[in-house]
């Protein structure tokens, strides 16, 4: 393989792996906006979606069915654990409902593993068939589903939010919790709401990867984690950002692996975290506000 | 001094509410009639924006509180619009990184599914009809808007809820009295078709010229009411409420 | 008895009981569990001072744990370096890549040390398992030499038992030093409200950034002393759970309370060791270890849902050794006449303008707050700033805070640029404020919450403080902030927590702590709304005070007597531009102010 051929490759790696940490974005973005919540626990949606999608397509139920199953019981999860451990300490500053996330990261994390153990599952892609190639790069046709479906999703997000009025009362919520209460929307459904998108996406995730890696209890950290950064880098609050900031850093986390040594993936993802942050934080020194310019205006 | 039992809209008895150790609302009893516009006035501290998140059910408190001759419950803010009772909040309090068109119609929230989308543009316009201003910013984002216009939105968006009492919580604090002047008119105007409003106000001259009744508060308490034209020559009143800022101004 | 009595005895029991543990379990349990609460302890301490004391969450200690570790063992096996010079080396390793990751997250507010730290401890977890030259990668190092000095070789688990325990009293005396010193009630204060905390002239990540690199010190420290102990390393304890485990240790001891941390510590370890004899036999011989998770996160989520603070304060009282709100000011503020006013921060001789504000313009997105404003007030002048609600008073007000920095033009202070620099800055050169909804430290008491004004007059060193060195010095700052507390008429209230005070007392309190940084300038954002009339004669009066000592007044009100009556000039805001300026008679009389400001009330 030549050096062009090595990087278009890595190139269109990057792009599907980003797309898959943009759905995890999304969500935190979603929870974060909602109810000022950083969800560690984020990454667990996907290995949900992944582990039950596996294991329904081995029983016999046709993927297609599967895969909104899993979907649906990711979002239904989203939402019951708002409503059970979120909720409840809603009033608690940001440290403990931190803490109360990483919390339901390890209690999921241990259902997980209770339910199905710590071997590998595998899911089929959903078509068969020879990879394709796409200019100089070779894609697998699950490659594909993964940057169609979550192209259709991110159009069905963005309708949703600028055109439905439940769309928009969310964004009411997340923008004055107060004034929302005030115009009859019951914000605790909305950030149930909030929670549930996230599960759904987070499921979806783990349902388009798990064809092209394997579905373990423990694959949701990382993944939630990668998500995070492409969420960060964008400020925790636009979305169409966050999509471009996990994908670029899909990019830059598979050329570094495969330029350097894919023993350090993970390495390179996480010093690319680090250096983000340091980056936000030297355009903060920059700026100098203490203050956010929105609650400067009286 | 209360309106006769069938006139009545809202009735308050003994209400009670603290707000942190800040504020409090000490047994306040008060009334509202069909189409009427009463007015509460006094300093700040009074208790008088305490007064009205109570009545939303923003804030926990005791004492009753009836609706059009039914208790209103356990009020909570979310209950309360659905019930009728809209609250245009101090300092506006919009969705400010949504579109002037996206707050009014936000206004209208509980109204979505009970009644027809043509209703529902109906009332768009007939905003739109009293706060001609805000026309041309339909697409806007409310942050962009100066502090009139705002109040503009804050009020059209309230409303946007049809409510059968329109609470509205200090509306004129700091603007221009040229723009005060704009917004008094039209609230006479939303006055004349129908629209029963409880306004607390600090500037007592501005609001008692459009009030019939209203209520003096100091620390809590309601401590005369009456209508406003015999208030406003009361002279304690005067000297503690028109003489303030306005008449210093004058020199 | 007296509680305090009760507590010292209690902590003498527990000394004793540690001091002699090692001889009343001997042959009966290992000491190694024991040594192993000891190292995690330590960890924690760190871990709980940066939790509940500068509000940040870490979850990467098991990095620094490691890198301390991993320190202590190359430096000795492939360096040659004697062991007692490897642990300084360790200790100061992981303090200073705290201190580096720490610094810029920190400017950043926010929960992004999480983030941060997470990705650090996945960083160092691969680099450890691929630089194998350096580490012998995922099998480790062996044959690491136990720490000695000279001819004393430490060695076996009772020396490192007390070795240990002795580091955990030090982390603990250290750490309680820390939180009632001058650092403390910084920090104290930055919790409350980083904004106000930098009116002051507090450098909130400066602080933030100390406390995590002492957090990653003694976890270098415990990372050293493991190695020595067990002479033997390997990736897997440092792993990412690990900081888990060590988060959930000090959330379920309490992380407000240091010796929390070591109830925490104590509680996971012995409950892991209990699991790991259960749970096989309940689940059947396949159950992993790796089943734990699962009662950690429960027993997580349950101790923070349910008792935010931890078991420590359920402990207490248990064993009915609450202690009583202490008043340790109390003597101080008797002192309160007793120490000469401050003289005014600067004679006459100075610049003719103490504030100069030069085309300075503040753009909203599309909203021009503040557009083109310049004037200039000299020293010893009262301005005001009049306008409408949204004319961009406050907004001017953060400019020169340092709040907010301009979109073009500057802000001079006695000839100086500060529109440049952060709040903390500005505060520091005599910039005091105080703000439209008064921002106090609701959980210091009146008397703290001016103390921490004294901030920037006051030198007791981060380093000091861990020493206790700032007794003196704050039983000075005591006395000088109860002098400031009599100005505004609050001393009798001095021992009350400022979150109980009503809303007149709120604003006064505002202006003593604004006071204590001894201002230059002196900006009220409207110091009369929300008072009683009385209240504001009282404030009127203080205004005048506050000039005659020495210092130039700007306010914000909407009062416009108060401003008639007080301002030697005032300022007219409409829409971010000035539309008039002058003496308050010229002013009142201006027709462009009479059109767009006073109206028609003041034309009939």
């Amino acid at each position: 393989m030549t050096l062009t051929q090595q990087i278009a490759q890595f190139l269109a790696s990057g792009i599907i792996n980003g797309t898959i940490y943009a759905l995890l974005g999304l969500g935190l973005v979603a929870i974060h906006s909602a109810t000022r919540v950083v969800n560690v626990a984020q990454g667990e949606f996907a290995a949900l979606g992944a582990l039950l999608a596996s294991t329904l397509v081995t029983r016999g139920m046709p993927l297609s069915l599967a895969a909104a199953v899993a979907v649906g019981v990711a979002a239904a999860v989203g939402g019951g654990v708002y409503r059970t451990a979120i909720r409840p300490a809603r009033d608690a500053g940001p440290l403990t409902l931190l803490i109360i996330t990483i919390a339901l990261h390890l209690s999921l994390k241990g259902l997980l593993l209770l339910v199905w153990g710590t071997d590998p599952h595998s899911l089929r892609p959903f078509t068969a068939g020879p990879p394709l190639r796409i200019a100089a790069a070779v894609v697998t046709r699950q490659s594909l589903w993964v940057i169609a479906v979550t192209t259709v999703v991110l159009v069905v997000l963005y309708v949703f939010f600028t055109r439905t009025i439940l769309g928009k009362s969310l964004r009411a919520c997340a923008v004055n919790p107060t004034a929302a209460r005030l115009m009859g929307i019951r914000v605790e459904r909305m950030s149930a709401l909030a929670w549930m998108i996230a599960g759904a996406l987070g499921g979806l995730a783990g349902v388009l990867i798990a064809p092209l890696t394997l579905a373990t209890y423990d694959m949701g950290l990382i993944l939630g984690l990668k998500g995070f950064v492409g969420a960060v880098i964008a400020g925790m609050a636009s979305y169409p950002w966050t999509v471009a900031a996990c994908i670029l850093f899909g990019v830059v986390e598979s050329l570094g692996a495969g330029l350097i040594s894919s023993n350090y993936r993970d390495g390179i993802a996480f010093g690319v975290l680090i250096a983000a942050l340091l980056w936000r934080a030297l355009a903060a020194l920059r700026g100098g506000l203490i203050i956010s310019e929105e609650a400067a205006q009286e | 001094m209360n309106a006769p039992g069938d006139d009545v809209l809202l009735a308050v008895e003994g209400l009670e509410a603290a707000y942190g150790q800040v504020q409090a609302v000490r047994g306040v009893s008060l009334s509202v009639g069909h189409s009427e516009v009463v007015a509460v006035i006094g300093a700040n501290g009074a208790g008088k924006t305490t007064l009205l998140r109570a009545l939303t059910g923003l804030l926990p408190s005791r004492g009753r509180i009836m609706l059009g001759g039914r208790p209103v419950a356990r009020p909570s803010p979310e209950e309360t619009v659905r019930l009728g009772i809209s609250l245009v909040p101090e300092r506006r309090q919009l969705f400010e990184s949504m579109s002037v068109r996206d707050n009014l119609l936000l206004g209208a929230y509980h109204r979505i599914g009970q009644e027809s989308r043509a209703a529902i543009e109906e009332d768009l316009r007939r905003v739109f009809v009293l706060f001609p201003a805000l026309v041309n910013r339909t697409a806007s984002r409310a942050r962009t808007l100066s502090g009139g216009m705002q109040q503009m939105v804050a009020i059209g968006r309230g409303l946007m809820a049809r409510p059968r009492l329109l609470l509205m919580d200090e509306p004129l604090l700091g603007l221009a009295p040229l723009v005060i002047r704009d917004i008094l008119g039209t609230l006479a105007q939303v006055q004349h078709q129908g629209q029963s409003i409880l306004i607390v106000e600090q500037n007592a001259k501005a609001v008692l010229g459009l009030a019939a009744r209203a209520y003096v508060m100091e620390a809590g308490r309601v401590v005369r009411h009456g209508p406003a034209t015999t208030l406003a020559q009361d002279p304690a009143v005067r000297a503690a409420y028109l003489g303030g800022h306005v008449e210093s101004a004058e020199g | 008895m007296t509680t305090t009595r009760r507590l010292q005895l209690a902590a003498t029991a527990v000394v004793a009981v540690l001091a002699v543990l090692p001889f009343a379990v001997a042959g009966r349990i290992s000491l190694g569990i024991f040594v192993f609460i000891g190292l995690f302890s330590l960890i924690v301490i760190g871990l709980s001072l940066l939790a509940g004391h500068a509000g940040q969450v870490s979850l990467g200690q098991a990095a620094f744990y490691g890198l301390g570790a991993y320190i202590a063992a190359i430096t000795t096996l492939r360096m040659g370096l004697a062991p007692w010079l490897a642990l300084p080396l360790a200790v100061g390793g992981a303090a200073l890549a705290a201190y580096l990751l720490g610094a810029p997250i920190f400017v950043l507010r926010g929960h992004f040390l999480v983030l941060g730290t997470l990705g650090l401890n996945v960083v160092m977890d691969v680099l450890v398992r691929n630089v194998q030259h350096l580490t012998g990668g995922p099998t480790g190092l062996t044959g690491i030499p136990p720490l000695s000095i000279g001819a004393l070789v430490i060695v076996g688990d009772r020396a490192y038992y007390y070795l240990t325990w002795s580091f955990v009293l030090a982390a603990l005396w250290v750490g309680r030093n820390l939180v009632c010193s001058r650092v403390g009630r910084a920090l104290a204060a930055v919790r409350s409200s980083e904004v106000a905390a930098a009116a002051v002239g507090i450098n909130a990540a400066f602080y933030k950034s100390r406390v995590f690199a002492l957090s990653g010190a003694l976890a270098g420290l415990a990372g050293a002393l493991y190695v020595h102990y067990l002479s033997f390393v390997s990736p897997s304890p440092f792993a990412f759970n690990f900081s888990i485990d060590l988060l959930v240790m000090s959330v379920l001891g309490g992380i407000y309370h240091l010796p929390g941390a070591v109830a925490g510590a104590a509680i996971v370890t012995i409950l892991r060791e209990a699991l790991r004899t259960i749970m096989p036999r309940v689940l059947g011989s396949g159950a992993s270890a790796e089943y734990e998770i699962v009662v950690f996160g429960l027993l997580l989520a349950v101790v923070v849902i349910f008792s935010p603070a931890g078991v420590w304060p359920h402990l207490l009282a248990w064993l009915r050794l609450e202690p009583g709100r202490s008043s340790r000011w109390t003597q101080a503020a008797s002192l309160a006449g007793m120490l000469p006013e401050s003289p005014p921060p600067s004679p006459r001789a100075e610049p003719a303008s103490v504030l100069r504000l030069e085309g300075l313009r503040k753009q909203f997105g599309g909203l021009l707050a503040v557009d083109n404003l310049s004037f200039e007030v000299p020293a010893g002048e009262i301005y005001a700033i009049i306008g409408p609600n949204g004319a961009g008073k406050t907004t001017v007000f953060n400019l020169i805070s340092g709040l907010l920095r301009p979109t073009r033009g500057a802000v001079y202070l006695r000839g100086r640029k500060v529109s440049d620099l952060p709040a903390y800055e500005t505060a520091a050169l005599g910039v005091g404020r105080t703000f439209q909804t008064p921002k106090v430290f609701a959980d210091l008491t009146v008397l703290e919450n001016v103390m921490v004004g004294l901030h920037r007059l006051t030198t007791t060193s981060f380093t000091a403080a861990m020493f206790g060195l700032g007794a003196r010095e704050d039983a000075q700052a005591a006395a000088r902030a109860a002098g400031y507390l009599e100005v505004v008429g609050l001393l009798d209230r001095a021992d009350v927590l400022a979150g109980a005070l009503p809303f007149g007392a709120l604003r006064l309190l505002e202006v003593a702590r604004a006071l204590a940084i001894r201002p230059v300038l002196l900006l009220l954002d409207e110091p009369a709304s929300g008072l009683s009339s009385a209240e504001r004669t009282e404030v009127v009066k203080l205004i005048r005070h506050i000039r005659d000592t020495g210092t130039t007044v700007v306010l914000v009100e909407h009062d416009v007597g108060l401003v008639m009556e007080t301002a030697d000039r005032v300022l007219v805001l409409n829409y971010g531009q000035r539309i008039a300026e002058g003496a308050p008679r010229l002013v009142r009389n201006d027709p462009r102010v009479i059109a767009a400001y006073l109206g028609e009330e003041a034309a009939s």
